[in-house]
Formats: structure tokens, sequence, C-alpha cells
């Protein structure tokens, strides 16, 4: 069971309670959220490293070294 | 010259959780929120969660983060509360992250926003550092914060400071 820890700024007391129902909903929610959007983010950055060494695999084929490669990205 | 002036503090005991601070008076310009975090997500992050008023929609976000290899931004795509990546429990043992968040004009009526820094701390080739700027449209005063890990809890000795900023 997760807790909270409330601190009531204006009188300084402190209580720890376990989450509500609505708390854990919302917190369920939020992790799913969080989940799908780091999995769009890490799906467009695979394709995009995929596309790039593509891309220098290619330019490798017609016959550019590695530095020169390289130099084109700076 | 603004004034730091601490309005509470909390520390996680040894069950984990989350922390909120309420009854925030509305006597200060602006508000600063210090913390040392870690979550027991079993990765080498977990998102860290600020919801004003406990607000669970109205957000928009953008997150700047850079891990030593790579380098992402993150806008706003879903509805959440997401502020940091902030340590999970697969970094080196009894490692925290650093973080500050700063909320102007917390009081207003205008709608909330903050902005914030965080880094991770671990001891290999992955940490996190973040930029965050975050916005929240309710007009209403902050009166209270909600900091928690989005995937995990936080754990035992996670710890947060509340300063009311008087600007004079």
């Amino acid at each position: 069971m997760t807790n909270v820890i409330e601190v009531n700024c204006t009188t300084g007391e402190v209580i720890e309670r376990p989450l509500t129902a609505e708390e854990l909903a919302q917190r369920e929610a939020n992790a799913a959220a969080f989940a799908a959007q780091e999995a769009e983010r890490e799906a467009a950055e695979a394709a995009a490293l995929a596309a790039k060494e593509s891309a220098q695999a290619k330019l490798a084929a017609l016959g550019l070294t590695a530095e020169e490669i390289a130099a084109l990205s700076k | 010259m603004a004034t730091f002036i601490k309005i509470a503090s909390a520390t996680v005991g040894s069950g984990g959780g989350s922390i909120t601070f309420s009854s925030i008076p509305s006597t200060y310009t602006d508000l600063c929120l210090k913390l040392s975090v870690r979550s027991n997500r079993s990765a080498s992050e977990d998102g860290l969660g600020i919801a004003p008023n406990s607000a669970s929609s109205g957000y928009t976000y953008r997150i700047l983060s850079g891990n030593g290899s790579n380098a992402s931004s993150v806008a706003t795509a879903y509805e959440q509360i997401w502020a940091a990546r902030i340590n999970g429990n697969t970094t080196t043992s009894n490692t925290f992250t650093s973080s500050e968040f700063y909320f102007p004009n917390y009081a207003g009526s205008t709608s909330k926003v903050y902005s914030g820094e965080s880094v991770t701390e671990n001891n290999g080739t992955e940490a996190f550092a973040t930029l965050s700027a975050v916005s929240q449209s309710s007009t209403s005063a902050i009166t209270s914060l909600l900091i928690q890990a989005i995937n995990g809890t936080l754990m035992q000795y996670s710890t947060a400071v509340l300063y009311g900023i008087n600007k004079s």
C-alpha cells in the first residue's frame, strides 16, 4: 500500500495516510501516460538512429571515408 | 533581494510513499521546492510528478533531458503530472536525485507555472539531467503540492523542503 506523508504548512501537523481511491486511480493514469509517452519517444529515437545508420552505410557504399561521413554532421 | 523562508519539510519513512504539502500560506511572492528523491521503480529512472492542488488535468509541459549519450525533448502529449526524471532503483545504492522547482506568483489568479532542474546520481554510464517547464491551467492559488514517483514510490530518506520567497 502506498502512503502519503501530508504536512500541513499552517499548523505543522504531519500525518501519514494511505492513498485515497481517487489518488490511486490518478496514480495509475499517470503511470500509463508516462509509459505511453516514453514508448513513443524511444520508438522515435530508434527510428532516427536507424535512419542515420542507413544513410551512413549508403554514403560509405559511395566511397566516403568514416571521417568524411562524420564531417557531414558537424 | 529575495528572501527564502522555510515553510515545511518532509522525509519519507521506511515504507516509502508520496509527499503532500497542504494548507500552504498565500503570504509569499513565490515558492521554491527542493528535493532529494529516489524511486523504487526497478529501472535506471522514473518520472517525478508534481501536482499543484493535486490537479489531475490541465497540464502543458516541456521536458528536456540528457542521459550521457542521448538528448530528448518531450512535450505535452498526454494528461499527466510529469515534472522530471529521477533515480530509479537500479542506480547505485543510496544515490538520490537533486531537484529544484520554482513556482512564481503561486497565489495569483492566472494559470500556474513552474520550472525546474534535476540531476540524477549514478556510478555508471547513464545519469539524467532534466530541465522542465510546466503550466497548469487552474487560476486558483496553489495551496497544496503533491510530489510522487510516477511508476514507483519515493524511497526512504527521500526529502522535500518547501520555501516561501519574499521579494522586498
